[in-house]
């Protein structure tokens, strides 16, 4: 499914938010790389795209915080894949991330409709 | 924690885990369309980034910068082998003394060190380092601050063996401590047991341990020695353990101090008010050393109306931590300016080190700017450049364990030193801090330098010089001002006829002899060995010439020797009464100086009829005696006064006798002498010249430990200077190229090459001998041998500087002659 190769259509992600997209898509069930890319950006109607530059360190530093898992399965295509399941702390984390994130947005949703 | 775990199972599983991220990379790729693979980017970059996470980026580079230095260090073998050689010496030299100091450093091994205290009895104006045992069972009874109090006799005369079972009787020391000693000092038996309360009880079986030296010797390593009887002063003794060779003592048997007047016949050392002893004190959690010396204070105060002629007014216990030193004491200047000296040896190497990978940077430049064009940062170019220098020094640092070994192994052959062949966990920590350090001060610079992180190395280059050549100069100028003073000793006279003198020391102190009876048996001795062929004098003295104790007086900054001797000392030592008269049998209140002291004291006045200023007061000098050195030998200027033998001195005292033909022969007769008298007594018989002997052969010895590190400073500036020198003509050849080819002399050529160098060697050389002679006066207010040292003497600066200008030509004499032969030709088609 490829992207659209409109300039327009490609936002960058806010910083510090692909953590929490990441998580937010694994919820639902594991998935490998490939998948969490195309799941975001799907899901978010082809806006936000993930980077591989940037989904792979972001997948490392949660395999080392702790927040998800990697294991090794079988594809479709009989090809071996990993994909990442959510731990407990990775729910714990989404949860945190995702209130933060809320408290933020009302923040800026509050500023500009009152300017 | 866990992170941390993960993080460490990451590096253990890397390959694994890369392979795994490589796969799944490659998955992710093949499921894009094809035309936004390309888009993928970069696949073995991305990997990087994200095994970045992990945290264990550091580790590649080190390894890569490691790899790439080895490889960097191996190409240059000269360069390699040379510093490795200068820094492995500047390193290893320290170590070794730092090792042998370490083992020196008594108390080392016990626990806790900072509530052992020693106790030295203090009052205003007074102090005596020595207690007795009466004193030792009060304290240890009602002193509340100490947990508990240690009592120590050390280094008594005893004979070990007998004769009846076939081997010959030997005199050795032995020591009579209390049981606590052994866990208060932290030492345990490497054989058996050590002593315990137990045998201190009266009805035990006398016990014994003795030194693993003694075992070794003495009794063959017997592994069968625990439960063996031995015999000491024929008394029989049950061997009970084996102290380990760690425990630094002259001290070959050790017994409880309960048992001496069993060893030793006729001792009152358990009543005796006169006994010396050595008292350390544990101290009770939290009790400070302060609050100790209040409660004695007290406690003194209730000893002293028991017994007001043995307790001084105002007496306490003044407690001093057993590892601290005196910071005002000239022990602690001494040990300073060694320690000082020997590291200096270690600036010098890296200065040394430092000015050599300058020099060899400017070959390096090359290198180093296609590096940079290839985008490599400064800091990067910097951190692989130190790399290389850490790489090294670490390198050399393990030389220098290997050589202080190999030094330490030498000193324990010649029985200098007992120090452990396998480095403790402090001397590896002490080379490789060193090695870190010293790559530092040579490393950083001269990297900072080729990554043009600082302009030009021209001032870094002159301080490594200018260092480098003040320490070598200060330690030449001082070997040089100790070897002159050397001389000047051996050259010198003591001004007593100690040729021909024989020290008798009976000992009766020891086996319970009070005055009256002391006496006796001294004039009984005298008047015995007066009718003994080639006798000529005898005289009694309070101490015996060049001993191991010193009486004397400490007057506006400078150390009197004294002694209390009787009228025959003069004619017994052969010295000579300049003016007034000598003693009167009998006579008190009355005082002999030497010339030099009556100087001192009295410049431009007469010194006959003066009182000596200090305590007991009212001493008046009736004679001024030729300088003679009785106290110290080789003390060229003698500051020595006598006094009358007093009432009380007889149990110390010891017998002079002067003899004609060689006072060796004699030795055998005094002791049978002495011994025939009461055959109890352990009388030692001391041949002066061999005190003589002895002193300047330990003189010898620290002059021998400056010269080599004299010595070894003066080749690091031989190789540095050679190597600096050398590389300059080679950064230069294009130049003096030219300006061979426009005319210039080989002389202007070597000129050029010098004057660059000339001021940092000035400065260095100046410093140098400044330094120099600072040193060599705290060396002479510390080693009463070389109180006769003139620091201001110039012969041994002119031969420093002459011996160095020696060492510079020769060290740029080759450098010199490739410069003066460059063949302007191909110089200039050079590069």
């Amino acid at each position: 499914m490829p992207m659209s190769p409109d300039p327009k259509s490609k936002t960058e992600l806010v910083p510090g938010t692909l953590i929490l997209l990441v998580l937010r898509v694994l919820e639902s069930g594991p998935l490998h790389g490939y998948a969490i890319a195309q799941r975001i950006s799907m899901v978010s109607g082809e806006v936000l795209r993930v980077e591989e530059g940037s989904l792979y360190p972001a997948l490392q530093k949660m395999l080392r915080k702790g927040w998800v898992r990697a294991e090794w399965g079988l594809s479709d295509t009989k090809r071996r894949v990993r994909s990442y399941r959510l731990t407990p702390a990775g729910r714990a984390q989404l949860e945190s991330e995702r209130a933060g994130y809320d408290h933020v947005n009302r923040a800026i949703q509050a500023v500009l409709k009152l300017a | 924690m866990l992170e941390l775990l993960r993080r460490l199972s990451y590096l253990w599983n890397r390959r694994r885990l890369e392979r795994e991220m490589a796969e799944e990379m490659a998955y992710h790729r093949e499921l894009m369309s094809p035309d936004r693979r390309t888009n993928f980017g970069d696949e073995l970059r991305l990997r990087e980034d994200a095994r970045e996470i992990w945290g264990w980026a550091w580790l590649d580079r080190l390894h890569q910068d490691l790899t790439y230095g080895a490889r960097v260090l191996r190409n240059a073998p000269g360069f390699t082998l040379t510093a490795m050689l200068v820094l492995a010496l500047g390193i290893g030299v320290p170590l070794s003394a730092f090792r042998v100091v370490l083992t020196d450093l008594q108390g080392g091994s016990a626990p806790d060190p900072d509530s052992l205290v020693h106790l030295t009895r203090c009052a205003p104006g007074t102090r005596a380092t020595n207690l007795t045992y009466p004193e030792l069972a009060f304290y240890a009874a009602n002193a509340k601050s100490f947990r508990s109090i240690v009592g120590v006799s050390g280094g008594n005369p005893a004979v070990f063996g007998e004769a009846a079972a076939g081997s010959t009787p030997e005199p050795i020391h032995v020591a009579f401590v209390t049981s606590n000693y052994f866990p208060e000092f932290g030492i345990a038996p490497a054989l058996g047991r050590v002593l315990t309360p137990d045998d201190e009880r009266p009805d035990a079986e006398p016990a014994a341990v003795i030194v693993e030296s003694f075992w070794q010797r003495r009794l063959g390593g017997d592994p069968a020695v625990v439960g063996r009887s031995i015999r000491l002063n024929g008394k029989l003794l049950r061997v009970v353990g084996v102290l380990p060779r760690s425990i630094k003592t002259r001290d070959e048997v050790w017994l409880p101090l309960v048992r001496q007047p069993y060893v030793v016949e006729g001792s009152t050392l358990l009543t005796d008010w006169n006994s010396a002893l050595e008292l350390y004190g544990r101290l009770r959690p939290g009790v400070s050393p302060q609050a100790s010396q209040q409660e004695t204070l007290a406690l003194a105060a209730t000893l002293r109306e028991q017994r007001p002629d043995h307790v001084w007014k105002g007496e306490y216990l003044e407690a001093r931590p057993i590892l601290q030193f005196d910071s005002n004491s000239e022990e602690f200047k001494m040990v300073l300016t060694s320690a000082a000296l020997v590291l200096l040896l270690l600036v010098a190497a890296c200065a040394n080190l430092g000015t050599l990978v300058l020099a060899r940077g400017v070959t390096r430049e090359h290198e180093i700017r296609i590096r940079m064009a290839l985008g490599a940062s400064r800091l990067r170019v910097v951190r692989q450049l130190f790399t290389e220098s850490l790489l090294l020094a670490v390198l050399s640092g393990v030389c220098a364990l290997v050589l202080s070994t190999v030094v330490l192994k030498g000193m324990q052959l010649r029985h200098i030193s007992t120090a452990s062949l396998v480095p403790d966990w402090r001397a590896i920590t002490a080379t490789f801090g060193a090695a870190i350090l010293s790559a530092l001060v040579f490393g950083l610079p001269a990297a900072f330098r080729l990554a043009s992180l600082v302009p030009r190395a021209g001032r870094a280059r002159k301080v490594f010089l200018g260092a480098q050549v003040g320490v070598s100069c200060l330690l030449l100028v001082v070997s040089s001002l100790l070897v002159n003073s050397r001389q000047r000793l051996g050259a010198s006279e003591p001004g007593f006829d100690y040729r021909h003198l024989v020290s008798i020391s009976p000992g009766l102190q020891a086996h319970g002899y009070r005055d009256p009876a002391a006496q006796v048996y001294l004039d009984q001795l005298r008047a015995r060995t007066a009718t003994l062929p080639d006798v000529k004098a005898t005289s009694q003295a309070w101490l015996g010439p060049w001993g191991d104790f010193h009486m004397g007086a400490d007057w506006m900054g400078r150390q009197y020797v004294g002694n209390r001797v009787d009228p025959q000392f003069l004619d017994t030592m052969g010295m000579r009464l300049v003016r007034g008269r000598n003693f009167r049998q009998g006579e008190s209140g009355v005082a002999l100086v030497n010339e030099a002291t009556a100087r001192l004291l009295w410049p431009d006045q007469d010194a006959l009829g003066k009182t000596l200023p200090w305590e007991p007061p009212g001493q008046t000098v009736i004679g001024i005696v030729q300088n003679a050195s009785t106290g110290y030998v080789g003390n060229l200027e003698p500051l020595e006064f006598y006094l009358p033998s007093s009432r009380g001195d007889a149990p110390d005292s010891v017998l002079l006798v002067r003899v004609s033909g060689s006072p060796r022969d004699f030795v055998r007769r005094l002791q049978d002498t002495a011994l025939g008298l009461d055959e109890r007594l352990q009388p030692t018989v001391q041949v002066v010249t061999d005190l003589y002997d002895r002193e300047v052969e330990k003189a010898s010895a620290a002059l021998a430990v400056i010269a080599i590190l004299g010595t070894v400073a003066t080749l690091l500036s031989v190789v540095g200077l050679a190597g600096l020198a050398g590389y300059t003509v080679a950064q230069r050849t294009r130049e003096i190229g030219i300006r061979i080819a426009l005319g210039a002399r080989p002389s202007q050529v070597v000129r050029a090459i010098l004057t660059p160098l000339s001021r940092p060697i000035v400065m260095g050389f100046v410093c140098g001998a400044l330094g120099g002679s600072a040193v060599a006066s705290v060396l002479r207010s510390g080693i009463p041998t070389m109180s006769g040292l003139d620091v201001f003497d110039p012969l041994p600066y002119v031969m420093a500087m002459v011996f160095f200008a020696a060492v510079l030509a020769l060290s740029i004499l080759a450098p010199g002659r490739r410069a003066t032969r460059i063949n302007p030709i191909q110089a200039l088609r050079h590069e």
